[in-house]
């Protein structure tokens, strides 16, 4: 039996209770977890290994009160909204998901896929941390390991304002001249620019919770985090709104 | 102090930089960013004060020394290598 949380907070508070779930994963002290939350307000998270300097454009973030914080997983850098991306974590037992890196981004990455096949859109999951539809991402994800458990945390973009994310992130030029693609606009899409409509959260929500029990051969129970998670989630939450730890590289 | 910096697109497709800081040939201090995976992520912390006070000569072998300890995903170690070689080559003007 697995647990479901869904929720809502700022940036230094969900980065917070992710470490705060793996940390009492690996201890052996939690079960297996999967969050479904929103960043309020928007935000922007950067890749454990990235340089402020290079993956985010921190005057325009500024001026329009866009928090920013540095994720404890590797990747990229990436833009949170409020009113059009929702975020899942899964926080489990490396056993019960895989050893192996990749097939591990892959398992979880298909209940991203089973839950955007429930729009009718055909996605596909393209290593070693994306998800696309009509070779256009749509979800990032990330993973950060200890020695018995896993936090895989990522995106699903169903209405993002491509304009707010294009002028927050920097994107290498080295990767844009691989790729032959020349903006975010044409490699980023969101279920709404797919659908020609406006998805709405509450849409996205039931087909992710499907779409992960599936990938996870997982029954959920809706629950909360436990009085020590969040006792450790607020402790950690110090750290992710910290100088030190933000502009660290 | 000459300060240089180099980039590359790993075959595994994240990308690698290097900033370097270069002192009559010792590297005084370096950088290693991008968006690649390496488990468990504070290594990159032991890993960059290990070459500290190194000449370039003697990164290959410190940084092999890691490839037990970390698991790279995305890159590798020895393109970390490369970079940081290239890197060093722009410091010294080449």
């Amino acid at each position: 039996m697995w647990r479901l949380i869904i929720d809502e907070g700022n940036a230094y508070r969900n980065m917070a209770i992710d470490e705060a779930l793996l940390t009492l994963k690996d201890r052996g002290l939690i079960p297996n977890t999967v969050r479904l939350y929103v960043f309020n307000p928007s935000a922007v998270t950067i890749g454990y290994f990235q340089r402020i300097n290079d993956s985010v454009n921190l005057d325009y973030i500024k001026s329009n009160g866009i928090d920013l914080t540095r994720r404890i997983s590797g990747g990229g850098s990436v833009f949170h909204d409020v009113n059009g991306e929702v975020t899942y974590s899964v926080i489990a037992s490396i056993n019960d998901v895989s050893q192996n890196v990749i097939e591990s981004y892959k398992i979880i990455c298909d209940g991203l896929i089973y839950a955007i096949s429930q729009f009718g859109l055909k996605a596909e999951f393209i290593p070693i941390n994306d998800v696309v539809v009509k070779n256009k991402k749509i979800s990032g994800s990330a993973q950060s390991r200890r020695k018995t458990a896993l936090l895989q945390h990522g995106t699903l973009m169903y209405n993002t304002d491509l304009n707010i994310l294009s002028n927050s992130l920097k994107v290498p030029k080295e990767k844009l001249e691989q790729r032959k693609l020349t903006s975010i606009f044409e490699r980023v899409t969101t279920l709404s620019r797919e659908l020609g409509r406006t998805v709405s959260k509450d849409e996205v929500i039931e087909p992710l919770i499907k779409g992960f029990s599936k990938a996870l051969n997982a029954d959920f129970i809706r629950g909360w985090y436990t009085d020590k998670e969040l006792e450790l989630a607020n402790e950690l939450a110090n750290k992710y709104r910290s100088r030190e730890w933000i502009f660290q590289r | 102090m000459v300060t240089c910096n180099s980039v590359r697109r790993a075959v595994g497709g994240k990308t690698i930089k290097v900033d370097l800081e270069v002192t009559n040939g010792v590297i005084k201090n370096i950088i290693i960013s991008g968006d690649f995976f390496l488990f468990p992520e504070d290594y990159i912390h032991l890993i960059e004060s290990r070459l500290r006070g190194l000449k370039i000569h003697e990164v290959p072998n410190v940084m092999l020394e890691f490839k037990d300890s970390v698991e790279v995903v995305g890159a590798s170690i020895e393109e970390f290598i490369d970079v940081i070689n290239e890197a060093y080559k722009s410091c010294m003007g080449e």
